[in-house]
């Protein structure tokens, strides 16, 4: 009994979350627009304002808004409820062509740097969303690179200071232009019409040296710019660097960085290998792997075990230089001389990621574990992706920033059931470094046949049955196994191990005709009324197995009701016709719908007559 | 010290990296290199030594320490 009210609280909660989700949150409105019909008189109006006790004032004062007689009046956030009520009233006034609230839309943040347009990758991460809700105030980002010259495009920008380990001075000056350019893309000088555009324009950058001019240096530089980043008040590192090697003094300083609360963050490498740089592979640091404009991983990405997520990197071809990232740098061969260049690499990943966490960061959000998950939960997740080429998916900053602001706001049983969902669906079910292999499930489908199953139990059981009478585990058993069976087992695979023993555990009784085809088709002996319709003439006088084979009735209808409707994925040996297809699995939802209806009322109703003899006895 | 052969190339990665990209396609990144040695196309052997406690922007392969070089024929 227990179990079955928890069930049902977990599908009315999902069910919640579906809705919800697919809604968008409510638009912001402060006053109600009244259109008068044209023929209003001025002394009509104001009648009909006294009569519902309004202030109205005329819209704007263009000749348009008098012709067209439209009025504003303000209400006051307290009282939507009956503003609602009264904007139906007013509608319903012969001498009111429409009223409704006046909502105010804002138009997401364009920058007006001229060379904006050719920033692809910015538009792919969504910065203009993103940018609404923050340009990255107050955080300060440490670059441990070649340096960093000011460029005219990072003249409004704002520094911090910092070192060179390469020379052993104070003056980072970049004598590469790699510094400059990872810089640019997190903080570039942004609206200020020169030039291109910053992720976190309003942070500040603090450079630090640790390479030289052919962009080439030593670990023990590395670290010691890591530690003094870590030191000096940066809360993120920018890495794009590194070692084939592993080291521990590198391991150790990451660690030192990630236990003062910055976020380190490090490019994969360029190797096109599976093999993760260091530090990027360490743990506590945000290993970044490289797209191109298409969104695919660019070609010389490395990818595999570390990756956590990707971003624009950039994918150059001969033909077209402008798919690799646009700031403004030095020339190399004159470092006095500032050019805008096009740059691609993983290298060029990471400051993407790392100024979407200075924005998460200015959102309040700092414990360096939190704004990785920030990032990886608000990613896209790439379905398919075996190899981990793109870790938790594609950096989404505009979502990234939407749930750092619903992180404060939001009230913890919905965030935790928005991140379990997330969660199974980004299909970082464990820790994917160890075992994440394979493509996400199509989540939505399994929890509507869950949902759906659920329904029709509840309609069944409104039809007939006292609720005494269901026997309940196997029941629900039967449904799970007709409906979605343990589907989150099949993102799961043990390293080295067969994928085959949670496969099968995963399926439900519909798909495992084929849950070792490479195909999501279904196979019309498994997908049909057959196998319940056996097992109900086998087990219907048993009294508990009969339950079992009802639920999987209901399970079954469910799901092929809906895989014959919504999420139609094909029908084996039916050929090519969806038609024929759909109808197939339709018809057999309907006669397991109806197998089930028949089995739940000869059950109930040999219970009912085992019942009363008992009593009568 | 031992010997890599291969061919001098240009990477535009990172703002460019100059590497010995050996017959398997595998990519040396040049370290200290000569001028001379920096040509695109170059078909060189090389006497040097990998680093393996540098740390690179380019990120492209090891890091071969060039000693010197010699034109193949």
């Amino acid at each position: 009994m227990k179990f079955r009210r928890w069930l049902g609280l977990c599908c009315a909660g999902l069910m919640a979350l579906l809705l919800t989700a697919c809604g968008k949150g409510s638009t912001p409105y402060d006053s109600i627009v009244v259109n008068f019909v044209n023929t209003a008189t001025p002394s009509q109006i104001a009648a009909i304002a006294k009569e519902y006790h309004l202030t109205l004032r005329p819209s704007s004062n263009s000749a348009f808004a008098r012709q067209e007689a439209i009025y504003l009046f303000d209400v006051d956030a307290d009282h939507l409820g009956s503003t609602r009520r009264l904007v139906k009233r007013l509608t319903d006034e012969p001498l009111i062509e429409y009223a409704h609230p006046n909502y105010q839309f804002q138009a997401a943040f364009v920058p007006n740097d001229r060379l904006y347009p050719q920033q692809w990758n910015l538009r792919a991460i969504r910065m203009p969303e993103a940018w609404d809700i923050s340009q990255g105030e107050g955080v300060t980002v440490a670059v441990v690179d070649t340096g960093v010259t000011r460029v005219p495009d990072l003249a409004q920008t704002q520094f911090v200071k910092g070192y060179d380990f390469v020379d052993d001075d104070e003056d980072p000056e970049d004598l590469n232009g790699h510094g400059t350019h990872v810089a640019g893309t997190i903080a570039q000088s942004t609206n200020n019409v020169l030039g291109v555009a910053g992720i976190a324009f309003k942070a500040k950058i603090m450079p630090v040296r640790v390479l030289d001019a052919n962009g080439f240096g030593s670990l023990s530089d590395v670290v010691e710019g890591i530690r003094y980043a870590a030191d000096h008040g940066a809360t993120i590192i920018n890495l794009s660097l590194g070692s084939r090697a592993s080291a521990q003094l590198m391991e150790e300083a990451v660690a030192y960085a990630h236990s003062k609360g910055v976020t380190v963050i490090a490019a994969a490498g360029n190797e096109n290998s599976n093999q993760v740089s260091y530090p990027a592979r360490y743990p506590h640091v945000i290993a970044v792997s490289a797209t191109g404009p298409n969104g695919e991983k660019a070609p010389y990405s490395n990818y595999g075990v570390g990756v956590d997520i990707s971003a624009p990197g950039g994918a150059k071809t001969p033909d077209h230089p402008e798919y690799g990232i646009l700031q403004q740098t030095i020339n190399r061969r004159n470092p006095n001389e500032p050019v805008f260049a096009y740059f691609q690499g993983t290298s060029m990943a990471t400051p993407h990621v790392a100024g979407v966490a200075a924005l998460i960061q200015a959102q309040g959000i700092k414990d360096p574990d939190k704004v990785e998950e920030v990032l990886k939960m608000s990613a896209t997740p790439v379905p398919g992706d075996k190899q981990n080429f793109y870790g938790a998916g594609r950096l989404d900053a505009a979502r990234a920033l939407a749930r750092a602001t619903g992180r404060q706001e939001e009230n913890p049983l919905v965030l935790w059931l928005k991140d379990f969902l997330q969660y199974l669906n980004n299909n970082g079910y464990l820790n994917p470094r160890f075992w994440f292999d394979g493509g996400p499930i199509a989540l939505v489908p399994k929890l509507l046949m869950v949902v759906g199953g659920y329904i029709i139990l509840v309609l069944i059981r409104w039809w007939l049955a006292p609720k005494r009478l269901l026997q309940t585990v196997p029941l629900l058993a039967g449904i799970l196994l007709g409906s979605a069976g343990l589907f989150p087992l099949q993102g799961l695979a043990i390293v080295g191990g067969p994928r085959w023993p949670f496969q099968l555990a995963g399926s439900s009784l519909p798909e495992l005709g084929t849950a070792f085809a490479q195909t999501h088709a279904l196979n019309p002996l498994f997908a049909s009324v057959l196998i319940p319709g056996l097992l109900m003439l086998l087990l219907l006088g048993h009294r508990r197995w009969r339950w079992a084979v009802i639920g999987l009735c209901i399970g079954m209808a469910s799901h092929l009701l809906l895989s014959g409707s919504l999420f139609y994925e094909g029908v084996l040996w039916l050929g090519s016709s969806a038609w024929l297809g759909r109808s197939f699995l339709l018809f057999n939802g309907l006669l397991c719908l109806g197998l089930a209806y028949l089995g739940a009322q000869a059950a109930t109703e040999s219970q009912s007559t085992a019942t009363e003899l008992a009593l009568r006895r | 010290m031992q010997e890599y052969s291969g061919t001098i190339q240009f990477l535009d990665i990172e703002g460019g990296v100059w590497v010995l990209t050996l017959p398997s396609g595998e990519h040396y990144a040049l370290f200290r290199a000569p001028k001379e040695l920096l040509q695109e196309g170059l078909e060189v052997t090389i006497q040097g030594q990998i680093k393996e406690d540098m740390v690179t922007v380019a990120q492209v392969g090891p890091v071969l320490e060039v000693k010197s070089f010699r034109r193949q024929p």
